[in-house]
């Protein structure tokens, strides 16, 4: 504990340090000469020397740095142009604005959360949009203009609550009446944040990340980064892997003997670690990611579109067709894809929840989807550092992919119902 | 009397396979009239379908063809894959053995009918549905416009074999090339097959090619039949020449064998002896010599040459002629 206080304070100290060297330099930087500007319009040049003498401004630059760190260490931070000293004019404040402080807040707090509650609660019906309204109307609305007409109102036209002023709390009511306004114009910017935190965090309960992000939200963003690795990589993966498996299935000969090695080739590597080194060659963006993950797909997706063209080659129907005339881009189209669909489409979504979580990996290595834009396996990847602390993290964008899958396998098995007409009542 | 619609000469079908050449088929020559049927019998194995799908250039790359098949003055043999495919199905069209599954299993049977109808004669897709009503009627097939709809496994043998025939009558073809059209069939629905070509030759003028092992089948509707042995012709004569008189012994053997009315049970059909030889090697004596009961020492060292021994009948044979005990 101790430990930590001391890095902490140490690396405070680096800041101030270095924050007040800005100051310093910045100051000194701005044109302009200070002893003219507090000697007054006479160009006096003993009154300048005397005051350049004063404020140590005829020392070299280290040594003025180090006197005003000395004096300001000493709580002496000089004074304002009124020859009032600032550490004490700081000190007096103080109170007042945190007073200032509490109150909009308890103003932001009283207003915001229930209106909040009540958006959420009653979505979709006018209340929330009422609220939801006022919300954005309140983020819009400038402080200063809002206060100046605040004062319009009621302290010019109506006399109900002072304009100016400030009364110590040994007078509580006074000293309300003076605090109410400002309290509530400071406080309504925050209200309308804290509505919308809140009414967000009531609809979605599957919280934030270590950003603050909505988990929610950033997976139904995140569906359009994992649906197009998805379904893309694998419809072009089909669109590059059946014609060549047809015709390496269908010709057979010295074509299927390359297509069948060089697939071979490409099957000794693991489907990730494929497309892991296409989407480094082809540069890191989802579009590429999406291109790697489908020519990665390709090979096994030739070796089942060329087994099942192998086989249905055989098939009766085929030499029927020939001999009534069909040419061999014919029956390849009319008569084997047709009725190889239902293999395709059962790999298909098999690939299609593949390419999502490939889609992550490639992401995990910065080959992907670019932060802050979420996907799925981001998403995954990202909560895999807080997994014992939040492990809903990694549990929703898990679920959404397994959501997918599961969907895109049912379809798959509606789709294969409609198309095959041996299972069609 | 015209020129034939087909003739085919000389013709000799090769496969080269690992284990050597397999002669196939040797130097058949044969010829097909305008609206005859000729029927094509022989063992398994004995080339008849080789020699049918040579024609149309329908066997796998294996096989080597030589000789000539000319229908209507061109050379099938040599005509370019794309005039080829014109005649497919077109001018000839084939019927195969298995009805099952020479039906493509995804699409209805209108479409599949529809298919070769817009190919080869460029109907609109109206005008070919109207046609394939008409078809599948003239093959009988009862409420046809219903059956358009269908798929393959929705219907009978008989009636895919019915539907494959509507197929190959789609485009009006001269000739029809039957493979074993009934051997996947019921017996009843055989004869009702048998009955709808007699019927399309009749109404149509298509001459048919009839692939059979069945010598009933052949009696039933041929004009002429062709018997093979061995990848090589060993007779042909008209169907009441060749059933009343036939000459060679394995023709003989095969009219044995053919069960018959009034055939009591305890007579036993004949069988012929022995099996079918290699057909790696070409033959240095009559093929049939091992099996046959008139084989002598002329037979067993030389190969008989076709020879017309009675009027339009041809016979293989070193010692052609004699009686079989049937009907």
């Amino acid at each position: 504990m101790s430990g930590f206080l001391l890095r902490k304070a140490g690396a405070a100290a680096v800041v101030l340090f270095l924050a007040s060297v800005l100051v310093f330099v910045g100051v000194r930087a701005i044109p302009g000469d200070p002893a003219i500007a507090l000697g007054g319009e006479s160009r006096d040049p003993t009154v300048l020397q005397a005051i350049r003498h004063k404020y140590l401004l005829d020392k070299p630059q280290p040594v003025q740095y180090a006197h005003w760190i000395w004096l300001a260490l000493h709580g002496d931070l000089g004074v304002d142009q009124r020859e009032l000293p600032i550490a004490h004019t700081i000190v007096t404040r103080i109170p007042l604005t945190l007073e200032l402080a509490v109150l909009s807040m308890l103003v932001a707090t009283l207003v915001g959360i229930p209106a909040g509650v009540i958006a959420a609660v009653r979505r979709g019906k006018p209340s929330d949009y009422a609220v939801t309204a006022g919300a954005l109307i309140g983020l819009s609305v400038p402080h200063f203009w809002l206060g100046l007409l605040f004062i319009i109102w009621f302290a010019v036209d109506l006399h109900w609550l002072p304009a100016s002023g400030y009364v110590t709390m040994h007078h509580p009511i006074e000293n309300l009446r003076h605090m109410v306004m400002p309290a509530i114009v400071l406080g309504t910017g925050f209200s309308a944040v804290l509505m919308r935190q809140m009414r967000s965090s009531m609809l979605t309960s599957l919280g934030t990340d270590e950003f603050g992000r909505d988990t929610f939200s950033r997976i139904v963003w995140g569906a359009r980064a994992s649906m197009q690795a998805g379904f893309f990589s694998t419809l072009l993966a089909l669109a590059i892997a059946v014609p060549i498996g047809m015709i390496a299935g269908y010709y057979r000969g010295a074509a299927d003997a390359v297509i069948a090695r060089l697939t071979d080739v490409l099957l000794a590597f693991p489907f990730l670690i494929l497309a892991v080194g296409l989407a480094a060659i082809l540069g890191p963006s989802l579009l590429n990611a999406t291109l790697a993950l489908g020519i990665g797909a390709v090979p096994g997706l030739v070796r089942i579109s060329r087994g099942e063209t192998l086989a249905l080659r055989e098939e009766d129907y085929v030499p029927a067709a020939v001999a009534n005339g069909a040419s061999d881009l014919g029956i390849l189209v009319r008569h084997i894809l047709p009725n190889m669909t239902n293999t395709l489409i059962v790999q298909a979504t098999v690939t299609i929840p593949t390419a999502i979580v490939g889609e992550a990996v490639l992401s995990f290595l910065g080959l992907g989807v670019q932060p802050p834009t979420p996907s799925w396996g981001t998403m995954l990847q990202d909560a895999q550092s807080y997994l014992t602390q939040a492990p809903r993290l990694a549990v929703f964008p898990g679920l959404a992919i397994v959501v997918a899958a599961l969907a895109f396998n049912v379809l798959g098995d509606g789709l294969r119902d409609i198309l095959d007409p041996r299972t069609r009542r | 009397m015209d020129a034939p619609l087909l003739e085919v000469t000389d013709l000799s079908v090769r496969f080269d396979t690992d284990d050597g050449t397999v002669h196939a088929v040797d130097r058949m020559s044969f010829s097909l009239g305008h609206g005859e049927v000729l029927g094509l019998v022989g063992e398994s194995g004995c080339g008849k379908s080789v020699t049918a799908m040579s024609m149309l250039r329908l066997l796998p790359e294996t096989a080597s063809i030589s000789g000539r098949a000319l229908f209507a003055g061109t050379d099938l043999l040599t005509l370019s894959q794309r005039r080829l495919r014109r005649v497919r199905g077109k001018e000839i069209a084939f019927v195969f053995q298995e009805p099952m599954t020479s039906l493509n299993p995804v699409f209805t049977v209108g479409r599949q009918i529809g298919e070769v109808l817009r190919k080869h004669l460029d109907l609109s897709r109206r005008a070919a549905q109207r046609r394939t009503v008409e078809l599948l009627e003239l093959v009988r097939i009862p409420a046809a416009a219903q059956r358009l709809n269908e798929y393959p496994h929705q219907l009978s043998g008989g009636m895919r074999q019915r539907v494959m025939i509507a197929m190959a009558l789609a485009c009006d073809p001269k000739i029809l090339i039957a493979d074993e059209p009934t051997t996947a069939l019921d017996v009843t629905i055989q004869a009702g097959i048998l009955d709808l070509m007699r019927d399309i030759r009749a109404r149509l003028g298509t001459a048919i090619v009839l692939i059979t092992h069945n010598l009933g089948v052949v009696a039933d509707i041929s004009d002429r039949v062709l018997v093979m042995y061995a990848g090589r012709k060993v007779e042909e004569a008209p169907v009441h020449e060749l059933f009343a008189y036939p000459q060679h012994p394995y023709t003989i053997g095969l009219l044995g064998a053919v069960p018959r009315p009034g055939l009591n049970g305890r007579e036993r059909l004949q069988e012929i002896p022995g099996r079918v030889p290699s057909l790696s090697e070409l033959p240095r004596s009559c093929a049939f010599a091992d099996r046959c009961p008139r084989a002598d020492e002329v037979t067993r060292s030389n190969v008989p040459e076709l020879r017309e021994v009675r009027p339009q009948h041809l016979v293989a044979c070193f010692h052609p002629g004699g009686e079989w005990n049937g009907g």
